[in-house]
């Protein structure tokens, strides 16, 4: 095919261009505003669902907030003030929200037996009635932050596990089951990626998110191997008898709408020195809670004397969160 | 500086003059776009909840099209390697559009990021004065990084030669020529970035694969160029731009060779998955032939086969001489490598989680209608800088309207 | 208070009436069951202490989360029934035998299912009914138990000691408050010591947003994976 020709027509061409060297006439002026005019009421239309936003969802207070680490305590402990109100007048319920610190010396390890769990799935509904997620209904179980795994004996497959069993009694002929939540690695690579470090690791080894910082990218949850972290993909629902009002700025106060949220062994409670919420209701005992760095603390006991088994161990993310087998 | 306002003045004018189908072209585009940003709306107030989202597939249809465009904008390169590093002087006169189209499809990509943020009322927090930029560690900051150098290195050379052009002078080598090579290397870097992006992630190990940056840059060297083909094509048509078959039939040659990479690239990759189906096959298990009766993106992933299979066939053989079948073979290039590269990578990715849960993913419509507001958004914007630069390389628009038209072309 | 001659009769009838009216499983009813016809009985005995509490587990702040042991020691019928928890005001007059040829009148529901042991005394002792035995023929108190498990269970011992059996309530460091262990019998029957299968909660739901819910078997019932 050769070249086309000029086309005399052609309504970009030289002649078709002339009036763009002219200076504004009136009528090029007005039917400049016209179309301006209608430009804006299209984007002015498209944008009509925004009117719906609730009052004080995108406040300016929250978009010059800064990055919890950078935060003066007096600061934080206004922000947190705002966030009771808030709670307060969305929910009805004012929480008592803190900021506990990391202990010194402290750094968290958990310990689940195999050969003890039976799948009664207690420490997830403790889970949710510690954390504050989103519990309106049946689905929102999906948003605790514990899955249990029913897998086949005979092998540790995660491909053949099930998470939706249900059955009269537990456990089921054949079957034992693994509780998977966020395993605190040592080379998380959840706060690896996090393009805002919105989400990082304390010195007694907690990954925690500041829910004011996270843009909800999700690229953390792609990172995490334990599929540990949750996304808020609406604002969460909780019946106000059903709130937790101990709370704390990084763990379990009520998370916003569009931001990753995550376990962080209940840290409320952990850096008050109790135990988590999921290790407070295990009716078999399998859960094994504690200080590394204290050898005389239990999950030293266990790490020294069982049996020990790190799950996904080839993926280098040397978790804080062992599973061991002991009858 | 006058002068070049008067030349940002001359540029909106000419914005609004056109025949009737340029009207009903540019009105259906910013209809489409409109109705995506409304989409978007109703998805801010309400929460990535109105998308197919979950939090096994916590990534969809906003990142699929993202990498592939991503690609797409890499491949520009395609026509600067040949006309600036082997000289070839046919494609000097096309390389300004494929500068044009990278600037476009990278806005294009940036607007999928944004529409996937659940926060972008925080998008700051990525901008380093007022945020916290995670780099060098995150790939994902990496990426923001290489993808808006791109598009400043794209306006900059585009935006300098058409406006020398406009003014009929000779562009300074260099203002211009060391920013052509390094965005060379720097469009091989956005796609081998974003690449990174999963293959950096060792958790998900149908990403974590070597092969992927490879593939991702022969596939985009398919997409790129026969986007570009079609795209020539209409220009010459519509527009009245003497473009001769030169350039076209070069990009032939580099999608063919392109296109027998990514075939040889994705047979080694079905192979080591198939071979010896390890668990760590099971995401490929699912993508092809469906996984515990779950076979969402089965028929997705035998069209794009298909397609790109149909494509290469008609690319190695002498019918893709002709050009309507050419034709077929860049829109069946095109679309397979589309659903490959977008439903085909990243939904996989997620399947089976990494607990071994299968939730599969489609998108909502209010999903696909922001995606689809996106696309038309990019199309607008790329009819829009064609209509202006046209004028603009053939001589109609410039500084001193007095000079005869001859003196500047191409 | 013990009981004197006067009151046996009393007492065998109200066995008698008790296991026929509360027959069901120990583990029922467990905190306040209805004493309906007690009142009848004028000639029962004072209730000299009440019955045997369970130490509490947790924190008393922790009331939204259900700490409840998986055990619970409801004791017997007639101590569920405000009878005093003295076992020795039987069993003074029913003296220790190895071996019983018949189903007792009391300790009706008792399925002795713990490895070899196949009597009575191999755990309780001969002649203090309210205490256990240890090797040599001491007795180990009730509040003990752990150490009459711990006669066979050693290893086990030394993990609940440990802290790796058994689950603990309350503060982890024991410098900022206190921690309360769960005794063996507050999760294993010692009769049966079995850990008896539960009713899991409810299970997470295939997420309503996702594509393509599989098709679940018994109408809304549980998705199970074809693939097990």
């Amino acid at each position: 095919m050769t070249a086309m020709n000029h086309d005399p027509q052609n309504e970009t061409g030289p002649r078709a261009l002339e009036p763009v060297y002219e200076p504004w006439t009136r009528r090029s002026f007005l039917k400049g505003a016209a179309v301006g005019l209608a430009g804006a009421a299209g984007v002015a239309a498209a944008l009509h669902p925004l009117l719906a936003l609730e009052e004080g969802e995108v406040a300016l207070a929250d978009l010059l907030q800064k990055h919890y680490r950078q935060l003066t305590p007096e600061d934080l402990r206004r922000i947190m003030d705002s966030l009771e109100a808030q709670c307060e007048r969305e929910h009805g319920v004012r929480p008592a929200i803190r900021d506990p610190r990391p202990l010194d010396g402290v750094e968290f390890g958990y310990a689940l037996n195999l050969a003890r769990c039976i799948g009664c799935r207690r420490c997830v509904e403790a889970c949710r009635q510690e954390n504050n997620p989103s519990r309106d209904d049946e689905d929102d179980i999906e948003m605790a932050y514990i899955r249990v795994l029913e897998m086949n004996q005979g092998a540790i497959n995660l491909e053949t596990s099930n998470v939706y069993y249900d059955a009269e009694t537990v456990p089921r002929e054949g079957k034992y089951y693994m509780p998977a939540q966020c395993h605190q690695c040592r080379q998380a690579p959840c706060t690896k990626v996090c393009p805002v470090r919105a989400t990082w690791q304390e010195p007694d080894g907690l990954v925690v998110i500041d829910y004011n910082w996270c843009i909800g990218c999700r690229y953390c949850m792609a990172a995490c191997p334990y599929d540990a972290r949750r996304f808020n993909y609406r604002k969460p629902a909780i019946p106000p008898d059903a709130i937790n009002p101990d709370q704390s700025y990084l763990s379990n106060r009520i998370r916003p709408k569009g931001v990753v949220d995550k376990c962080t062994f209940c840290l409320h409670r952990t850096r008050a020195g109790k135990y988590p919420a999921c290790l407070e209701v295990c009716p078999t005992g399998a859960r094994v809670f504690g200080n590394l760095r204290d050898p005389g603390s239990e999950i030293r006991y266990v790490l020294e004397h069982k049996r020990v088994y790190i799950l996904k161990e080839e993926v280098g993310t040397a978790p804080r969160f062992y599973y061991f087998f002991d009858r | 500086m006058r002068d070049y306002l008067t030349f940002v003045a001359r540029v909106a004018r000419l914005s609004f003059r056109g025949g009737w189908p340029f009207y009903a072209w540019m009105g259906a585009l910013t209809v489409l776009s409109l109705i995506g940003l409304n989409a978007w709306a109703r998805q801010f107030v309400d929460g990535l909840q109105t998308t197919g989202m979950t939090n096994q597939v916590s990534w969809g249809a906003y990142i699929a099209n993202f990498t592939f465009l991503v690609g797409v904008a890499a491949a520009a390169v395609m026509l600067v390697i040949p006309a600036y590093v082997y000289r070839k002087e046919h494609m000097h006169e096309v390389v300004l559009f494929g500068e044009l189209m990278a600037i476009a499809v990278i806005v294009m990509c940036l607007l999928f990021v944004m529409v996937d943020l659940g926060r972008p009322d925080r998008f700051h927090h990525m901008i380093p004065p007022f945020g916290m930029f995670n780099w060098p560690g995150s790939i994902l900051s990496w990426d923001v990084i290489v993808l808006n150098g791109y598009l400043l290195l794209n306006l900059h050379i585009a935006g300098y030669l058409l406006y020398c052009r406009y003014r009929q002078q000779k562009p300074a080598r260099a203002f211009y020529i060391p920013f052509v090579f390094i965005s060379i290397a720097w469009a091989v870097s956005i796609h081998t970035v974003t690449a990174f992006l999963y293959v950096g992630l060792a958790g998900r190990s149908y990403w974590h694969h070597p092969l992927v940056p490879s593939r991702f840059l022969a596939s985009a060297f398919v997409a790129g160029p026969a986007l570009l083909i079609l795209t020539f094509q209409i220009v010459r048509r519509a527009m009245r731009y003497v473009i001769d078959d030169r350039p076209i039939f070069t990009l032939r040659m580099i999608m063919t060779v392109a296109m027998i990479i990514n075939m040889f690239l994705l047979g080694c990759e079905l192979f080591t998955e198939f071979y010896s189906p390890t668990q760590h096959a099971a995401a490929a298990q699912y993508l092809y032939f469906g996984l515990h009766g779950h076979r969402g993106l089965v028929p997705w992933i035998w069209t794009a086969i298909a397609l790109d299979v149909a494509g290469l066939l008609l690319l190695v053989t002498p019918l893709s001489r002709r050009i309507p079948w050419l034709n077929v073979a860049c829109v069946a290039c095109f679309v397979g490598i589309w659903i490959e590269k977008g439903m085909g990578l990243i939904i996989p990715g997620f399947v089976p989680s990494p607990l071994g849960q299968v939730v599969e993913y489609l998108p909502t419509w209010n999903e696909a209608i922001v995606c689809m507001g996106i696309w038309a958004f990019g199309a607008l914007l790329f009819s829009w800088m064609l209509h202006v630069a046209i004028p603009i390389l053939d001589g109609s628009l410039r500084a001193e309207p007095g000079l005869a038209s001859s003196t500047s072309q191409p | 208070m013990r009981l004197d001659g006067k009151t046996i009769a009393g007492a065998a009838a109200a066995v008698a009436f008790l296991s026929v009216q509360f027959a069901a499983p120990w583990a029922s009813s467990a905190a306040e069951p209805p004493a309906p016809s007690i009142a009848l009985f004028t000639n029962l005995p004072v209730v000299a202490r009440p019955p045997a509490q369970q130490p509490a587990t947790g924190l008393p702040a922790d009331t939204h989360l259900d700490k409840t042991p998986p055990r619970q020691t409801v004791g017997l019928d007639l101590v569920r029934n405000g009878w005093t928890y003295n076992c020795m005001e039987c069993h003074k007059l029913i003296p220790a035998r190895w071996h019983y040829d018949r189903p007792l009148n009391e300790h009706q529901n008792i399925r002795l299912e713990h490895g070899n042991n196949r009597f009575c005394l191999n755990c309780h002792h001969p002649s203090d009914r309210n205490a256990f035995v240890d090797y040599d023929g001491t007795a180990i108190s009730q509040s003990d138990v752990v150490l009459l498990c711990g006669k066979c269970h050693g290893t086990i011992y030394r993990d609940w000691e440990a802290g790796a059996h058994g689950r603990q309530n309350g503060y982890w460091n024991p410098l900022m408050g206190a921690r309360t262990k769960l005794r063996c019998i507050q999760c294993h029957d010692p009769h049966r010591p079995q850990f008896q299968p539960m009713k899991p909660l409810p299970p997470p739901k295939y997420p309503p947003r996702a594509a393509h819910p599989p098709a679940a078997r018994d109408g809304a019932g549980p998705v199970t994976m074809p693939h097990e």
